[in-house]
């Protein structure tokens, strides 16, 4: 017990935090690396080495983690920027894509969030709906936005980005609407005794208390959108993107190809976020009073 | 952490039938219901170590109704909750009936009333009574039987089917206590339970509670920060200051044990409750 | 006043449906004078607190935003490639139900169901796991963060190549998307019984599936409520999603990237209705579940009665 608690006291919280996710990447790389072990046949020329001679199999059923960071690293430094080998080239376009979607979703979200606060009727009549639509699978309708826009005359970046704005949407639209909600009524009483216009309640109070909630939606729409970005580029034969390159893959069956796309994928996503993350712990600190 | 030392053999697990009278201090040590000795609490902090309690020592005779009192952080809670073994003293020495407070906590010795009601709310009111029955392991008839008895004795009959958030500040608590009277123990450890209510409920049960401590012959250990309260309720009031948290005075409220509100305007109880303002004045001098 | 605009704005709506096929100028007219009445009307209904005005005021902002979509597209000659009209649609979904009701039972049945039962029991199985170890929450929870924000569909083609084009690799797929909402969830409902509310267990000495049992799982059911709520829409969405990656004949996904490919824009429509409607009533269920089972969460109360202190 008092051997705990010193732990607990003397060690800073970051460093148990990091060390604990150290601990869960290994066991994750040992349960990866067993399995890897068992999957793969071996190769028929097995060259010499300190590593299991499975682990490098050129088609393997699972890839062995150092084959996928080969695989990894060439995909994103093999090849200049500008190849359409290169997954640097590929994360671009998505990239570009889930931003631009983001960006309207953004708009769309916060436009219709203060819409929904200052109107009843939109209140009562439009935002159950966008509560419903969130159990719906609004993802179905990609192959369609691509082909309805595309024969509108719209190819390439558009209908990827409306696709992901279509998906980002909801979380900015609810989390506005929970955020422009969230200032109590004793301080929107307040500028009423000091006979403060709507306009001036919305710029004072209400967007102020609503940017605590503005963040985690921001994020998750961020995350949203790359998905919804690389859903577009599925059913379009398109040729670039990460989406392109996870179906190229799974046509030829290149099964490190597709798991290097999905790190990068995953890397994008993340680093996306990330970004999200310190523009918001950089801004001024406030809560949200929950 | 709850490893359960074995019972020595002196010291019976269970005092029965010796109804004494006060002093405590007269009594000896073995039939204590609780009896605390050089009981000393202490963990880091980010200031350093950090001393809740220092060198704590108090008997409770059977029959007592004893109250902590004193600044915030002076261990009070905190001396509670060793005594229910939910914290472990760094130091010194505790017994409960005689044995180890984990003795007492597995045994279902005491009943522990806390701050908030705590009550669950997905439980009603006669449902949250049964659950430590439930616990123990009571057949169902049994324990309606036991449950309908203790919500009776806090006069809340008429509100067992209804939950929680149909009931006020005043009667949460009071299901609480009815929890807590239903593994009937013979030990009620009370952690500020009417702190949170206004002034007239808080009086009514305070009455109920003399009451209860009276007809049942219950053993009292009451946290508040009311002078007021403690001095009605109590047969010995323990004032404590802080840094470390530590006795300061035990002053003792000569009254008879029936109890009513109109004890509060006589003039002993005024005194008494200066002789506690003044032991708590030097506590709160040191802050 | 409002309820004349009511009278009126169904009057021309009627008249702008039966007159569309005729004089479309005519009809887009009393369309606008439908829409304008309608909304106004509306907004008298959405002042209204009682319980069937709540439901009437969406209710009947849809009905006016499918007549709209009807009178616009009819009126305007809308091409049907573009965007069909409620009624070709309607008409699509009809004549397709069968078919339809065949990739509900692919997509859903031997996809979406199983993965979801699969994933979820998984992911809630870990984070109970998870609890009784402090220092490995601290690592999961952030890792858990960033597995929520990558693009878990990508593994489609992994586990096609794994496990086929059946059902069983987008099953596999909708484990691996719904296993950390249910986890974190998990792990945070764990968390949600107060201190004071375990001392209680504690000073009882009960045992740790006596403190489960009574304390932590019912007052985690907000929290577990919400992950099969997040689950039952992610695992449609993964095994449709999973599908546009190739699939057998049948399914949700395979109806929508078949049909987008003859440009049958009706019959995509169709299959993304009957899509919305699965998902909708799966949510509905759960909801309706949640509610009866968290009646004492200050979510479900409020309104009701006061919530608890």
């Amino acid at each position: 017990m008092n051997n705990v608690m010193t732990f607990r006291h003397t060690v800073p919280g970051w460093l148990r935090q990091a060390a604990s996710i150290a601990v869960i990447l290994c066991i994750v790389l040992a349960i990866w690396s067993v399995a890897a072990t068992l999957a793969n046949p071996a190769p028929s020329d097995p060259e010499p080495g300190w590593l299991p001679a499975n682990w490098w199999n050129d088609r393997p059923i699972l890839p062995s983690p150092p084959q996928v960071a080969v695989a990894t690293w060439n995909g994103l430094f093999g090849y200049p920027v500008s190849s359409p080998r290169s997954l640097i080239f590929h994360a671009g376009v998505t990239l570009e894509a889930a931003l631009a979607g983001f960006a309207l979703a953004t708009i769309i979200g916060i436009a219709l969030a203060t819409a929904i606060v200052h109107s009843r009727l939109l209140d009562k009549g439009l935002l159950p709906w966008v509560i419903v639509s969130q159990s719906i699978p609004v993802l179905a309708t990609a192959p369609m936005i691509v082909v309805v826009l595309g024969n509108a005359g719209f190819t390439g970046l558009l209908p990827k980005a409306v696709i992901s704005a279509s998906l980002a949407f909801f979380p900015v639209t609810i989390g506005m609407c929970k955020g422009l909600r969230a200032a109590g009524s004793a301080q929107i009483e307040l500028l009423h005794t000091y006979n403060a216009s709507g306009s001036q309640i919305f710029r004072k109070l209400r967007w102020p208390a609503a940017i605590p909630y503005l963040f985690p939606a921001l994020k998750v729409a961020m995350a949203l959108a790359i998905t919804g970005a690389i859903v577009g580029e599925l059913p379009t034969g398109a040729q670039a993107g990460l989406g392109a390159r996870l179906l190229i893959a799974s046509y030829n069956g290149l099964m490190l190809l597709m798991w290097a796309t999905l790190v990068v994928a995953s890397l994008t996503a993340g680093l996306s976020v990330g970004v999200l993350t310190l523009i918001e712990r950089a801004l001024p600190r406030f809560r949200a009073s929950q | 952490m709850q490893t359960i030392s074995p019972a020595p053999n002196s010291a019976p697990k269970h005092v029965n039938a010796v109804i004494e009278s006060r002093p405590a201090s007269t009594a000896a040590p073995h039939s204590s219901v609780v009896s605390v000795n050089g009981v000393a609490v202490s963990y880091p902090s980010a200031h350093g170590i950090f001393q809740a309690l220092s060198n704590v020592s108090l008997d409770v005779a059977r029959g007592e109704f004893i109250s902590l009192i004193g600044p915030s952080g002076c261990g009070k809670t905190t001396l509670l909750r060793l005594i229910a073994d939910l914290a472990q003293p760094t130091s010194g020495e505790l017994r409960v009936n005689g044995g180890t407070p984990n003795q007492a906590r597995t045994d279902r010795s005491y009943g522990y009333v806390f701050q908030s009601p705590a009550l669950y709310p997905w439980r009603t009111a006669i449902s949250n009574v049964m659950l430590p029955l439930e616990i123990i392991g009571l057949s169902p008839t049994e324990r309606q039987q036991r449950a309908a008895g203790a919500l009776a004795a806090v006069g809340l009959t008429e509100a067992a089917g209804r939950y929680p958030w149909q009931l006020s500040g005043g009667m949460q608590q009071r299901v609480s206590i009815a929890r807590a009277l239903s593994l009937q123990p013979d030990l009620l450890l009370m952690d500020e339970p009417f702190g949170a209510l206004d002034e007239i409920t808080r009086d009514k049960l305070n009455l109920h509670l003399t009451d209860l401590w009276r007809e049942r012959n219950l053993t009292v250990i009451f946290v508040t920060h009311s002078i007021p309260e403690a001095v009605f309720l109590s047969t010995r009031v323990v004032a404590m200051s802080a840094n470390p948290g530590r006795i300061s005075r035990v002053i003792e409220c000569p009254f008879p044990q029936r109890r009513t509100l109109d004890l509060r305007n006589t003039k002993q109880f005024l005194d008494v409750s200066q002789e506690v303002r003044d032991a708590l004045s030097d506590a709160y001098a040191d802050e | 006043m409002k309820r004349l605009a009511g009278i009126v704005a169904v009057v021309a709506g009627i008249a702008a449906l039966a007159i569309v096929g005729i004089a479309p100028p005519a009809a887009l007219v009393l369309s606008a004078v439908c829409a304008v009445g309608g909304f106004y009307a509306l907004a008298g209904l959405a002042e209204i607190e009682s319980r069937p005005a709540v439901v009437l005021t969406p209710a009947l902002f849809a009905v006016l935003v499918l007549f709209l979509w009807e009178v616009l597209t009819r009126g305007f000659a809308i091409p049907m490639i573009l965007l069909p009209s409620p009624g070709i649609i309607g008409a699509a979904f009809w004549q397709m139900l069968p078919e339809l009701l065949q990739d509900v039972r692919q997509t859903v049945l031997y996809a979406a169901i199983p993965g979801f039962l699969i994933g979820t029991s998984l992911g809630l199985l870990a984070g109970a796991l998870v609890d009784r170890s402090p220092f490995l929450q601290q690592g999961l929870l952030p890792l858990s963060n960033f597995a929520s924000v990558i693009p878990i569909v990508g593994v489609a083609p992994i586990m096609i190549m794994w496990f086929g084009f059946g059902g069983e690799s987008k099953a596999a797929v909708v484990i691996l998307i719904t296993f950390f909402p249910a986890f974190v969830n998990m792990v945070a409902g764990l968390g949600q019984a107060s201190r004071i509310e375990r001392d209680l267990m504690t000073s009882y000495a009960a045992t740790y599936w006596q403190t489960m049992r009574k304390l932590r799982l019912p007052a985690a059911l907000p929290f577990l409520f919400a992950a099969l709520k997040i689950n039952a829409s992610l695992s449609l969405i993964g095994a449709i999603v999973a599908e546009f990656f190739g699939t057998p004949v049948h399914g949700i996904g395979f109806r929508i990237s078949a049909e987008i490919g003859h440009l049958a824009l009706d019959h995509v429509w169709a299959a993304i209705l009957i899509a919305a409607l699965v998902g909708s009533i799966s949510y509905a269920l759960l909801a309706a579940a949640e509610r009866s089972v968290t009646f004492w969460h200050p979510s479900q109360l409020s309104g009701r009665t006061r919530p608890r202190p």
